[in-house]
């Protein structure tokens, strides 16, 4: 009995890389066979013991029967229990271990014919892990499953599950080789796609696999894209990653909207703002207007031409923003003038605008930043000066020359200011501070040279990548384009007057929109 | 594929063989998920776990990372003497005091079988700051490159001779007449490459195009 | 902040048009448009003695300018207030404009009020309103007759009598109307080409310097048919465009104005100014925008603008320091003459603005040969203050390194200074450095602006804008009513999100 069953489960085992033994189609039927023969119910007694195939299957050979069998245990441990998270689930216990396993080393091939059980086994390894308020276990088990599954630049819901784990179990560092990847693509509706690839061809593009009826990713909503790019942002934030942190959440705050601001957005903007003053010293002037109706023309000349400022805000969002994050624009302002006394007092008035909005971490980290920057735009005016004059020139938060000292010598060792220093031969003498106006060391320079151009190759071929696939996907829908721009256009329209209504009575729904008139 | 379960003997004996810093860090990380599944009870298996983790990170210079990790440990590990010193060292590590660090690192009482991770972040730290101050000062007073480097400040105002050649065996030059130290600037070999150029150019010209 | 300011500034008249502006009423709006100028304030206070004699000056002009040129010396300088102001009540005294009495009897009681004539001659008051109005009435009722007799020519002359007559007695609104009003009366270009001189001679006291150019430009449109004519008006009309343009900060146009003046101006329009002013306003207006070359060849070389110079010697010789790159002699000399710019009725407010400028100029240009200077040897050119306080005009606070971090900060000086040798040095980078960095940020730009684009695309392609509650709510619904993901939606409440 058990024979025969393993028979047909170990019968369509993964084919290595570039193999041809069986062909596509043959695989294909294979496979679409094999997740029929799994579904149908009562595929092996209740009573088993998971153990019994689990520990005969391999994960990576058999990907598929071992999903479902696992599938098929998780269900009747919770069926006898009556609990969601049964024991046998929880870390440590049985299944979560065979879980653990499988989605580290499964077959990504194999696993695009059940993509959605997939994506329920993360989701419940996750919860698992988050009911036993140990999320940080659930973390690496998604970040690995997601490598796994080697989506290129398509979102799905468990990218969103991953960045919230990683900020929930305050473990940034993990989630980075997921963040860091592009992603700038999303399930499609099956019906726009319309290709000829075999889901287990090697060839096929994954953007072509993802749609929204195999299951990869719960029902997005913008808020799903928009939390993602926050929370990434709020990882490279913690790690001090401020051009990172900076480029996530520009891709929240020039988000498109149909007449209406989401909170998240506005949450970003004011974060934005500050990790530009801590990133950069200023505000990185970002006042973008692209009208909602020239997003359908500019999608078509894509490839053209790209522009070179960004210019993605539209002016009723812009006006939104500046609103709302008066208190954090007022810091700014303080900070970029150099004003450090109004600066203080501006944070002091803003309290509990931080507190409310958790942003009391980074603004605490604006008076180190504006002493940085204060000492980084001397070496404008300045090619030496001594300690003295440093301290002089400058109203920073240091007191004392001995302070002051140890604060730029800490810049110049570690190498946020371009410069070096030089003890005069008195004893007591003073510091001479040289600030250079060539950037680091030539040597230095390579280095960097180097690492930025193998950053921006590989970001420039993602790039290339998502531009030949979104034209793939459009292109084949160009009628369907022309509807959405119009459409567009048209709902555009006629929410103005539903909105405002909304707005006034509709605060029990959800409070993360706000209508375009505020 | 399974890594051995995490054990005292087994931490130690991955410090012991692990060949370098990156490959302690990148052992330790997968084990962390055992140490979450072991009982907070065992204190001692999970403070050493903690200490030597938290140290592999700082070996690795993942500063903002080991704050993290300090901010996820299990409560009752937090309060160890060993994990508290972490959380002294990571705040002198976090300020740039100098004269703190060495003083953490050499002066609180660090487990018997942790001292080897101290030593060698010492070392790092040590020769990590050589390298700074060799490319960031000019000229320095020995007191304050003693300082930098852990060594006695007061000796080297003196002209201590030991303390000097210290110094000048890394190529700096002593100058007895200003009693000042003239570092010699770390040059890491960059790797040659002609490619690099070359292919600089070729981005320069498609972007002004 | 200072934006703001000047914004005010502007507002605010020349103290006498204040008046007469304020009795124009609807004109204000005009003239607070055309009165684009000005960065000080109003109110001046002149201590040093200027070069000039006040008699053989004010004698240069003639008709309303003198009293305003004298009440301006009056109020302005310490020195000549009783001087120009005694001359100023009898200025007022011998003409009709009763308010400009009031103000020079006032003005004068406040510095010297034991002066016989700081007394208000109450009776002449009297008497003049008394003259003034029967003169008004009879000029009106005359024009009312021409009106009804519908002849061209006497409308003409009789709004030309009119507007002459309250030009005389200080309402320049009412005269600035009356000869506007003659406009569709004129019938030969001579008749247009007088109208519109009087036009800009109102306007050129209202201050209304839009009014001015758009007149000018209009004078310019007029083909008059004897040559001698246009040449005659030619001379008047530059000069008339560059006070125009002087006063609306506009130095370079106000150049080019001033040296295409050409000489037979003479005193031939000292009702407005004098050659000695063209010569001072043009050399100043092109030393402060002009660079060495073309101060050369469009100024010291200019054999028409010679004539207008020699009146001035001192400007020529300041032009001709500055080409020759003596910058310290060319700074001396304009500081020698400040007093008596600033109690220039049309320099006034420019003088600084225009100083500043050639100091700027004058220090660019001396570093233009350098790569690094001893701040000391700048000190000696640029610090004009006398030479005990020279020895520390190279410390950090000392004005001169102020002025000079001033200049560095709002990326006038691209150089740096060094404290440390105490020299400027400029700034020459690598500039296949810069260029190399310049690319790869660049570089990072590109890629990150692509990836938002593609992203911003995709994100309208799949339908997931921001939209509304409306919309947004039914979404919502549809998720809920949908089937169930087994477990999937426990955590879409994460409590206590926090970095």
């Amino acid at each position: 009995m058990m024979s025969d069953i393993l028979t047909r489960l170990s019968a369509v085992p993964s084919r290595p890389h570039g193999a041809t033994e069986t062909t596509d189609e043959t695989y294909d039927r294979q496979l679409r066979d094999l997740v029929t023969y799994l579904k149908q119910p009562g595929l092996v007694p209740s009573t088993t013991d998971p153990n019994e195939y689990l520990q005969v299957l391999s994960p990576s050979t058999h990907s598929l029967s071992f999903l479902y069998l696992l599938r098929f245990h998780i269900q009747q441990a919770q069926k006898r229990t009556k609990r969601d998270i049964p024991d046998v689930l929880q870390p440590g216990g049985i299944l979560w271990k065979w879980a653990v396993r499988f989605l580290r080393s499964f077959d990504p091939i194999q696993i695009r014919y059940s993509i959605h059980e997939w994506r329920q086994l993360v989701e419940v390894v996750a919860s698992a892990a988050l009911t036993t308020s140990k999320s940080f276990l659930a973390l690496k088990v998604t970040r690995d499953a997601l490598e796994q599954l080697g989506l290129c630049g398509i979102f799905t819901s468990t990218h969103l599950l991953l960045v919230r784990l990683a900020l929930l179990s305050s473990s940034y560092t993990y989630a980075l080789p997921i963040t860091n990847q592009l992603l700038y693509h999303f399930p499609t509706d099956a019906d726009h796609v319309h290709h000829g690839y075999l889901s287990c061809s090697e060839h096929a593009p994954t953007t072509t696999l993802v749609t929204n009826a195999s299951g990869i990713s719960s029902k997005l909503t913008h808020r799903d894209h928009l939390q993602y790019f926050l929370y990434s942002a709020m990882i490279y934030m913690a790690l001090k990653k401020w051009d990172e942190a900076c480029h996530c959440l520009n891709a929240v705050i020039t988000s498109p909207t149909s007449n209406a601001v989401s909170k998240i957005m506005v949450e970003a903007y004011k974060k934005w703002i500050l990790v530009n003053l801590l990133g950069y010293g200023k505000v990185i002037s970002c006042s973008i207007v692209v009208s909602l109706h020239d997003v359908g023309a500019w999608l078509i000349d894509l490839n053209a031409q790209i522009p070179p400022t960004s210019k993605m805000i539209a002016p009723h969002v812009m006006r939104v923003y500046q609103s709302v994050a008066r208190p954090y624009i007022s810091v700014a302002e303080a900070f970029e003038k150099g004003e450090l006394q109004k600066m203080i007092t501006e944070i002091d008035l803003g309290q509990t605008m931080w507190q409310a909005d958790k942003n009391t971490g980074l603004v605490s980290q604006l008076f180190e930043a504006y002493d940085k920057f204060v000492i980084v735009k001397l070496g404008k005016t300045f090619s030496a000066l001594t300690m003295a004059d440093v301290l002089q020139r400058t109203s920073s938060t240091a007191q004392s020359p001995l302070q002051i000292e140890e604060f730029v010598a800490s810049l110049v060792m570690s190498g946020a200011l371009r410069a070096n220093l030089s003890h005069t031969p008195h004893e007591n003498g003073t510091t001479m501070l040289r600030l250079s106006l060539g950037s680091r060391s030539d040597t230095c320079r390579q280095e960097h040279i180097r690492a930025e151009l193998i950053r921006a190759r590989t970001a420039l071929n993602a790039i290339a990548q998502g531009v030949t696939q979104t034209d793939q996907t459009l292109e084949l829908s160009r009628e369907n384009l022309q509807f959405l721009a119009k459409s567009q256009k048209w709902s555009g329209n006629s929410d103005k007057i539903s909105s405002s209504g909304e707005a006034g009575g509709g605060g029990d729904i959800d409070e993360d929109i706000m209508g375009d008139g505020q | 594929m399974d890594l051995p379960p995490l054990s005292l003997d087994q931490l130690f004996a991955v410090l012991s063989t692990a060949p370098t810093p990156a490959d302690l860090y990148k052992i330790l990380s997968d084990y962390e998920e055992q140490a979450c599944l072991i009982s907070p009870k065992e204190v001692e298996l999970l403070s050493a776990f903690y200490t030597i983790f938290f140290f592999s990170h700082l070996l690795t210079d993942q500063i903002e990372e080991a704050r993290a990790l300090t901010k996820r440990m299990p409560q009752p590990i937090l309060q160890t003497d060993s994990v508290q010193n972490c959380l002294l060292l990571l705040r002198a590590v976090w300020q740039s005091k100098h004269a703190s660090i060495y003083k953490i690192l050499r002066e609180l009482p660090w487990p018997e079988r942790a001292q080897s991770v101290v030593q060698s972040y010492e070392n790092h730290f040590q020769q990590k700051t050589l390298k700074e101050v060799s490319n960031s000062y000019e000229a320095i007073r020995p007191a304050a490159a003693a300082t930098y480097l852990g060594l006695d400040p007061t000796l080297a105002q003196q002209g201590d001779q030991e303390i000097i050649q210290r110094f000048t065996a890394c190529g700096w030059s002593w100058d007895p007449e200003t009693q000042l130290l003239h570092p010699k600037p770390v040059v890491s070999a960059p790797p040659k490459d002609n490619g690099l150029q070359r292919e600089l150019s070729r981005v320069m010209a498609l972007i002004s195009h | 902040m200072d934006l703001l300011q000047s914004d005010i500034a502007e507002a605010a008249y020349p103290p006498y048009a204040t008046q007469t502006a304020a009795a124009a009423g609807g004109m204000d709006m005009e003239i607070s448009n055309g009165n684009t100028t000005a960065s000080t304030g109003p109110f001046v206070r002149v201590d040093d003695a200027p070069k000039f004699e006040l008699d053989s000056y004010i004698a240069n002009y003639t008709g309303r300018t003198r009293f305003n040129r004298l009440y301006l010396i009056g109020t302005c300088s310490t020195y000549l207030s009783v001087e120009a102001l005694k001359a100023a009540v009898a200025e007022a005294k011998s003409g009709k404009d009763l308010s400009r009495y009031e103000r020079a009897v006032q003005a004068l009681a406040e510095v010297a009020p034991g002066e016989a004539e700081a007394v208000f001659d109450r009776q002449w008051a009297d008497r003049l309103q008394k003259v003034v109005k029967s003169e008004t009435d009879r000029l009106e009722h005359e024009l009312r007759g021409y009106k009804n007799n519908l002849i061209k020519e006497s409308i003409r002359m009789g709004n030309e009598d009119l507007g002459h007559h309250y030009h005389q007695t200080g309402e320049l609104g009412s005269a600035f109307k009356a000869y506007s009003r003659m406009r569709d009366f004129c019938t030969t270009t001579s008749h247009i080409a007088s109208m519109l001189f009087k036009v800009i001679s109102v306007s050129i006291e209202r201050a209304d310097w839009l009014s001015v150019q758009s007149n000018v430009h209009r004078l310019r449109g007029l083909q008059s048919k004897p040559d001698d004519e246009q040449a005659k008006n030619a001379p008047k009309i530059s000069a008339a465009l560059g006070l125009a343009q002087l006063n609306s900060g506009s130095y370079l146009e106000a150049a080019t104005s001033f040296l295409a003046t050409e000489p037979t101006l003479g005193d031939s329009y000292n009702e407005v100014l004098s050659s000695n002013d063209v010569a001072v306003y043009g050399g100043l207006c092109a030393l402060a925008s002009m660079d060495r070359n073309e101060l050369q060849r469009r100024v010291l070389d200019n054999s028409s603008f010679r004539n207008f110079l020699e009146l001035e010697p001192h400007i020529r010789r300041a032009i001709s320091f500055f080409c020759n790159s003596k910058f310290r002699p060319c700074l001396e000399i304009l500081e020698a003459y400040r007093a008596d710019y600033l109690l220039d009725i049309h320099l006034q407010r420019h003088v600084q603005t225009l100083y500043t400028r050639i100091r700027t100029k004058s220090i660019q240009q001396y570093l233009v040969p350098f790569n690094r200077v001893s701040l000391q040897s700048m000190a000696k050119i640029f610090v004009l203050e006398t030479p005990a306080n020279q020895s520390n005009s190279t410390d950090l606070n000392s004005a001169f390194v102020q002025e000079l971090i001033g200049l560095i900060q709002d990326g006038t000086l691209d150089s740096r200074i060094d404290l440390e040798k105490h020299v400027l040095v400029s700034n020459q980078g690598d500039k296949r450095i810069e260029l190399q960095e310049a690319t790869l940020g660049s570089l990072q730009n590109y890629v990150n602006e692509a990836h938002l684009r593609l992203l911003r695309a995709n994100v309208v392609s799949a339908g997931l804008e921001v939209r509304p509650l409306a919309d947004d709510r039914r979404a919502k619904m549809e998720e809920r009513g949908g089937k169930r993901s087994t477990i999937g939606n426990l955590f879409s409440r994460v409590p206590g999100m926090k970095p």
